[in-house]
């Protein structure tokens, strides 16, 4: 740090000027977002009920239930199947967009396919599962009368065996989009000149893929790669608006469970212990996926 | 510069503060009210009512407020010490824990109940106390198109099970699905379960599982009920096989469209569908039947006092308290709620209304007025185990057979 | 460097092609079933309305509220996102600089970047409840809210983003004798722009849309409704009328459709120079 003399006079105050700085933000942050964490912390000790005033302390044994009840550990396993298969479809449509983008398409064409992928962002995930809702139900089956296609006869959210593919398609149809566009602005953190002094070396595409262009996109593609983990694991709009956990529980993810214990079966205690669980989820796979992507770094995040 | 920054501060501070003030003021005499109506379908009759009630009492405004998905917002309100001054229910488990936590005022010897029928009141004493001012009646049952059912030469709609296996039949021979069945959703098919059990318990069989689902002991292997529920879930299976094919994938309003379109001659679902299906299809000519049971005099069905119940904050105090008070009692007076009545068509719990929509005409005389009814089950269960009993009820719709439902049923309300 | 292989080209152009598609087919099929009467969807479900009919949109802003529920919306979107972007680069700006050396700056960074982690379900209740003790349970409330739940993910984002700026300039302006407070309204939130316009972006798309949060918040008349609670309110009474639905479906999709076909351009490249940055 280079201090000069004048700003060592001025040092007092630019400290208290940058701790004024601090002020609004953690005020508001301590009210909202620590006061309501903390009484959910609370809640998750207790039996509290979601209505009366008295509860009783329960220790951790809603911490315990999330584990033993069929109920939440079948909410568990489909969130923890939705999540792997949407950080797979994601990620790997995002980089192929990436990549094709950057390195195929024409570049007058790739503004126009750029702004076309990231549409679906700018919609409303209710609108998108009420849409999607409609089409699989009325327009899929008119399409597959029409073109004679027996499979189309029926909504996909109408079978426990297929249901699930039904809400993930919707959700990689709209979830693509902002990962997309953080990768695409981490690709242009690769080194053009590294490329050719590869390619001069011999290295095939493949090579150049996994020894250059992932290991500079990594930090960008740790914020996707979080990002699209905490929509998986919190998944609750798409459900909710398509399938509404059914059909037979065959849809219920953790978020859709919790918010029935906390709304309509009386169970905030429990509902809240199954929401600090999956807090704790993403928290640990987040920092194991930062740990070993450091590995292979490259560069300065 | 820096005084600039703390203007620009000082003008945001200011616009937060009259934002957050905004709901505060209020004339002194003046009395407002909040009334939170659950039930969507009858927005338009309440304000048509409310006007004339806020004519006769200038002092008094209510404003109504009808909010998506209005169960969460009433629970997260009262978990926040906000629960409306007047609101409406449907008196079920949850409801009772609501009144356990001490939000619900106890309208016994307040006159609000004066007016309510003996049945519909019984219905609902909870702990010697009266907590829901019920004005309406719902049932539910089988909707069918008199159209369809006349173009076929079906003449009367049938009162047993092999009836209707002979309707479904024809209608199947003269080219018409008989049933639309809307299954996406389980607060929709646990209806279907419920629905059926009015005709195949009798009330000794009914009194013996009801004593079983309170201990959670409820026993589907070898009790005087069991052959019961078996029989629920073939009349299921039974209603499957003859329903369009992608039952699982239509919800109710999917279910409501092709019914009052004419794609399907049957429906299984309740009164309170009516002003559903008639926008769908103004013209549309249909009435609703109990489901059959094994003998004509096994039919009855599961009816539930509370479709429309109002009731009053336990923290109301005064002014405010007396005019919630006086406005439940206009509301439960006889001239009013045979208002209600011909608008809504439900039939009334108010005693000396006797008006009934001509669709529900039959079903009322034959069973409900006749005392030949049920409390809709489902009141008995939680959330919880409604939905496990829903789910019990898709299985049976899309594997076409009740070879697990008992099992199911069992699970779902012993473990819920 | 643009690969020559034509088999590679033509196989990209194919597949984006296809997406491109996909992408566009239900808006393609929200807009026809809009403007066709249900009889008209009766006979195909996928031709062009033969004439233009709005029946299906008058009745979907017949509703007396309906001014309310877009001036709600606006209103509470243009404040929080206002909020934010005064409010985020301050802190930002003063735990970028600090972090280093000071254990309070390293602390609050851990602080606000846990709230990345944190699903909704856990704060749900409680906070309902506390805007219900404090008196704001109304737009205000709502405003504070988004204000604090955007302080995760921005926080992060702008750290990152000032540590990447140069130092030269805020010396230099010292050095010219400014207090901090004027380097940071002169040279600081200039430099800034970029992020403060991929943020502004990603909070407006987020807040614009947001259901689950004023359907706590904002529940006392409707005349407090922000669109999506009218346009899933209005879902749940007229999906028998799919017609009706999926006009009602536009009327939420069109406003950000519209700023997106404007703004495309600077949306993209703002999330994009934000994000390389960071």
């Amino acid at each position: 740090m280079g201090v000069t003399k004048n700003m060592k006079k001025l040092g007092g105050k630019t400290d208290l000027t940058y701790l004024a700085l601090t002020v609004p933000a953690t005020v508001l942050f301590l009210i909202f977002w620590f006061v309501p964490l903390l009484m959910g912390l609370h809640y998750s000790l207790t039996d509290w009920n979601g209505l009366s005033s008295d509860f009783n302390y329960v220790g951790l044994q809603n911490y315990l239930s999330v584990f033993t009840q069929k109920r939440t550990r079948n909410a568990l396993l489909f969130t923890g199947k939705y999540s792997l298969l949407l950080v797979i479809f994601v990620m790997v449509i995002a980089m192929l967009l990436t990549l094709g983008l950057t390195y195929v398409v024409s570049d007058k064409m790739s503004t126009f396919f750029r702004s076309m992928f990231f549409f679906p962002a700018v919609l409303s995930m209710i609108t998108v599962s009420l849409t999607w809702n409609q089409i699989y139900l009325r327009v899929l089956p008119a399409l597959g009368e029409m073109l004679g296609i027996d499979a189309l006869s029926r909504s996909v959210l109408g079978s426990p065996k297929t249901a699930m593919w039904g809400v993930l398609f919707v959700n990689v149809w709209q979830g693509v989009a902002q990962p997309f566009v953080i990768l695409l602005a981490g690709i242009q953190n690769v080194p053009q000149d590294q490329y050719e002094a590869a390619r001069i070396d011999g290295a095939n595409s493949w090579h150049l893929f996994t020894h250059i262009t992932i290991p500079y996109m990594i930090p960008t593609i740790n914020v996707a790669f979080v990002m699209v983990l905490k929509a998986g694991i919190n998944v609750f709009d798409y459900i909710q608006g398509m399938t509404g956990g059914g059909p037979m529980q065959s849809t219920e993810s953790a978020g859709i469970v919790i918010y029935q214990m906390a709304f309509f079966e009386n169970k905030a205690g429990f509902a809240s212990a199954f929401s600090v669980i999956l807090l704790l989820i993403v928290a640990v796979i987040s920092f194991a996926q930062q740990m070993v992507s450091k590995k292979y770094e490259v560069g300065q995040l | 510069m820096m005084r600039r920054n703390f203007k620009r501060a000082g003008i945001m501070l200011a616009a937060m503060g009259m934002l957050m003030s905004g709901s505060t003021a209020f004339a002194e005499e003046q009395v407002t009210l909040e009334m939170f109506n659950m039930k969507t379908e009858i927005v338009d009759i309440l304000n048509g009512l409310i006007e004339e009630y806020e004519a006769e009492n200038p002092n008094v405004t209510i404003s109504l407020n009808t909010p998506s998905d209005a169960p969460t917002v009433l629970s997260t309100r009262m978990a926040s010490d906000d629960t409306p001054d007047i609101f409406t229910v449907w008196p079920k488990a949850s409801f009772f824990e609501q009144v356990d936590a001490g939000y619900v005022m106890n309208l016994a010897d307040t006159g609000c109940m004066d007016n309510i029928n003996e049945t519909a009141r019984e219905q609902w004493l909870y702990n010697g106390g009266e907590y829901a001012a019920t004005i309406s009646y719902n049932f539910a049952g089988i909707w069918y198109n008199k159209a369809i059912f006349e173009e076929c030469g079906i003449t009367e709609f049938p009162n047993t099970m092999e009836g209707l296996k002979e309707v479904c039949a024809t209608l199947t021979e003269k080219g018409y699905t008989p049933f639309v069945v809307g299954a996406q959703k389980t607060d929709q098919t646990v209806q279907h379960c419920y629905l059926s059990m009015a005709s195949y318990f009798n009330d000794e069989e009914y009194a013996a599982y009801l004593e079983d689902l309170n201990a959670k002991q409820v026993n589907l292997e070898d009790s005087v009920y069991a052959q019961c529920f078996a029989e629920v879930g073939t009349v299921l299976s039974e209603i499957a096989a003859n329903s369009q094919d992608d039952i699982l994938g239509y919800d109710d309003s999917a279910a409501v469209a092709d019914f009052a379109n004419g794609k399907a001659a049957m429906m299984i679902d309740g009164t309170w569908k009516l002003p559903a299906i008639l926008a769908a299809n103004p013209e549309m000519d249909c009435g609703i039947a109990a489901i059959p049971g094994e003998t004509a005099e096994d039919t009855r069905v599961a009816a539930y006092p509370g479709d429309f119940s109002l009731c009053a904050s336990a923290s109301l105090e005064g002014a405010e308290k007396e005019a919630a008070l006086d406005f439940i009692k206009w509301m439960t007076s006889t001239e009013t709620a045979t208002k209600y009545a011909e608008a809504d068509g439900s039939p009334s719990c108010i005693i000396g209304v006797d008006y009934v929509a001509d669709q529900f005409r039959e079903i009322y005389d034959t069973y409900l007025a006749a005392g030949n009814f049920i409390l809709n089950p489902d009141c008995k269960w939680n959330s919880a185990q409604i939905t496990a009993v829903g789910a019990a009820v898709q299985e049976v719709y899309y594997n076409k057979d009740a070879e697990n439902f008992t099992a199911n049923i069992q699970e779902a309300l012993n473990n819920n | 460097m643009k690969t020559k292989k034509l088999p590679i080209k033509i196989v990209t152009y194919a597949v984006f092609i296809a997406v491109v598609i996909v992408i566009l087919f239900p808006i393609y099929v929200t807009v026809i079933t809009a403007f066709k009467s249900p009889e008209q969807s009766a006979g195909n479900f996928f031709s062009l309305p033969t004439s233009l009919y709005l029946e299906n949109f008058k009745e979907v802003m017949s509703d007396e509220n309906f001014g309310y529920y877009v001036v709600n919306s606006l209103f509470v979107a243009i404040f929080s996102v206002g909020l934010t972007t005064l409010m985020i680069p301050m802190v930002s700006f003063s735990i970028a600089r600090n972090k280093e050396r000071k254990r309070y700056y390293q602390f609050l960074y851990a602080f606000f970047v846990a709230a990345i982690f944190c699903p909704f379900t856990v704060l749900m209740v409680p906070v309902a409840q506390l805007c219900g003790k404090l008196g704001l349970m109304n737009q205000g409330g709502l405003i504070l809210l988004y204000a604090a739940f955007a302080l995760g993910q921005g926080v992060f984002l702008f750290t990152g983003y000032f540590k990447s700026i140069p130092l030269e300039l805020e010396e230099a302006s010292k050095i010219d004798g400014c207090t901090l407070m004027r380097t940071y309204w002169r040279i600081v939130f200039p430099l800034a722009k970029p992020m403060t316009a991929t943020l502004a972006i990603l909070n407006t798309l987020w807040i614009w849309n947001d259901f689950q949060l004023p359907l706590i918040i904002l529940n006392k008349s409707a005349k407090m409704w922000t669109l999506p609670i009218y346009q899933y309110n209005f879902k749940s009474a007229y999906t028998f009328n799919y017609n009706l639905a999926f006009a009602s479906f536009l009327f939420s999709i069109v406003p950000m459709m519209l700023i997106y076909a404007f703004f495309q351009k600077y949306i993209i490249q703002g999330l994009t120079a934000g994000a390389v940055k960071s």
